[in-house]
């Protein structure tokens, strides 16, 4: 067995923690309040942020699917959980910051725009990757059966999109998400704080996946010692 | 192609038989329908886009009822090894299975529409061939995406729950569109105005009968 | 000033989510380390015994 590559964390930590605060910095000091929908806006980069790293999350997990199906090496497998995982903590998030910025802007806790549907299937889809996750047992045919559902979900997501848009284009709702004209110092905001999340998914990604290839390790460790003492007794 | 035409063969013999499949399929769906009724206020007519709600939730749970039972006749007799140790393809299988769903599908909507229309209202029936075809749509959709992943619950442990958890969120959008669809023929909209959305319908049909081809193998081997 | 409220609430749904999942993940870790040390604890008793 390999050993576990040499631990990048406290560098990578020092740096997400500097972003962080630079693009909290930003956000709140540096961008100006937006003129009609006053300081709620502000919500808006780390939402988007948020959605960035959600985005970031499955596409790695269908790469890592695509990557087990073609080498069949566990390595991947392990990625893809991580990936899934972490892009469902995102998801969540930016479901719950979006419906927080939508009570005040649009006066209403959910509508069914595109943009919010496609997010909360996004969420049931990867929900359900993990219910198929704890439902296989075996190790080699839980993987397979992961990276195909990681594939199809990432599939799938497109469709959504257009089917949702499709239903909006008939009942028109003037609802614009992102049509906003920025200022040069909330562009700033926006990619301190796009910045600052994508380090902090590269963190995460990387913790949960030594966390996970160190579960993996330590169960086949146990496995063996289980079966050794019935060997060596076998012998006698 | 011949051994997979012999597959289609063997489940609809083996279903006219004892026809465990298509009795739960009908009877949900009748009960469904039923059921439903409750959302509709009494004397009031039905809403076209209520009416397809309701003809959507009960065919698309009858639906699942018969995805759930694909390969149970395979697994009982580990029947499923024997099928892969002949010269049968792991895809010509898929594509036999999904087949054969479409099939059930297809005839249970036979005898869950008119009691449809009958318990809501005969105001509804606008374009019988329109409705076939947007029921033929989903219907390989959903056989496609449900023989996939009858597949994936088959290896696992708790099968009867778990496909229905991964079935509905992928196949959410397909719903979706087919309720849409099928309102506007309940309310008498030409097929000029709902032509983009049978494309997507018949786009996401092909999209995940390709991917059910290129995964079953997989799938089944493991 | 009512819409202050929800932004304050975002950011902290944000900070409390991240750290709500740090912990769960910390929580695996160290219940991994509890694993880790029974195993090395084993691997010496069985290297010990013959």
């Amino acid at each position: 067995m390999k050993p576990l590559p040499r631990n990048p964390e406290p560098i990578l930590t020092l740096c997400t923690a500097l972003l962080l605060a630079a693009a909290l910095y930003a956000v709140f000091l540096h961008a100006p309040a937006e003129r009609v929908m006053g300081l709620v806006q502000k919500i808006f980069y780390f939402h988007l942020s948020c959605a960035l790293a959600a985005f970031l999350s499955f596409t790695t997990a269908c790469a890592a699917g695509v990557a087990y199906l073609v080498s069949r090496n566990l390595k991947w497998d392990i990625l893809g959980a991580a990936a899934v995982e972490i892009g469902l903590v995102f998801t969540t998030l930016v479901l719950a910051t979006g419906m927080l910025w939508g009570r005040p802007v649009w006066n209403a806790w959910w509508t069914w725009d595109p943009r919010l549907t496609t997010s909360l299937i996004l969420w049931f889809i990867f929900a359900s990757y993990f219910i198929l996750r704890s439902a296989v047992e075996q190790r080699q045919r839980r993987a397979t059966y992961c990276a195909v559902m990681a594939i199809v979900g990432f599939v799938d997501v497109p469709i959504v999109f257009l089917s949702a848009r499709l239903w909006r284009s008939i009942h028109p709702v003037v609802i614009k998400a992102d049509s906003i004209n920025m200022a040069p110092a909330m562009v700033t905001a926006l990619l301190a704080s796009l910045a600052a999340f994508t380090a902090l998914w590269v963190l995460l990604l990387q913790r949960r996946v030594r966390t996970l290839a160190l579960a993996e390790r330590i169960l086949t460790m146990e496995h063996r010692l289980d079966r050794e003492p019935a060997l060596s007794t076998e012998r006698k | 192609m011949r051994i997979a035409w012999l597959v289609i063969r063997k489940d609809l013999a083996a279903e006219l038989r004892s026809p465990q499949a298509m009795v739960s399929m009908l009877f949900f769906g009748f009960l469904l329908l039923v059921i439903l009724n409750v959302a509709v206020p009494a004397g009031a007519r039905v809403a076209p886009e209520t009416g397809a709600g309701i003809l959507w939730v009960a065919v698309t749970f009858a639906a699942v009822l018969g995805l759930a039972r694909t390969f149970d006749r395979e697994k009982q007799n580990r029947c499923l090894e024997g099928l892969l140790l002949s010269p049968l393809s792991p895809e010509a299988l898929f594509g036999a299975k999904m087949a054969v769903n479409c099939i059930f599908m297809g005839i249970s909507q036979v005898a869950i529409l008119p009691i449809f229309f009958i318990l809501y209202g005969d105001g509804f029936l606008h374009a019988p061939v329109m409705l076939a075809l947007v029921l033929l749509l989903a219907n390989t959709g959903f056989s496609a995406t449900g023989t996939l992943f009858a597949a994936i619950t088959a290896g696992a442990n708790r099968n009867e729950a778990l496909l229905p958890m991964l079935f509905f969120p992928l196949v959410m959008p397909l719903i979706a569109m087919a309720v849409k669809v099928t309102s506007m023929i309940f309310a008498g909209a030409g097929p000029a105005e709902y032509g983009s959305w049978l494309q997507v319908m018949a786009a996401f049909a092909l999209i995940f009968t390709g991917l059910g081809f290129l995964f079953t193998g997989r799938i089944i081997r493991d | 000033m009512h819409s202050t409220y929800f932004l304050l609430t975002a950011y902290l749904v944000i900070w409390a989510g991240i750290f709500a999942y740090l912990l769960a993940t910390g929580r695996q870790q160290r219940r991994l380390a509890q694993r880790l040390e029974i195993l090395e604890q084993r691997i010496s008793e069985t290297e010990a015994r013959p």
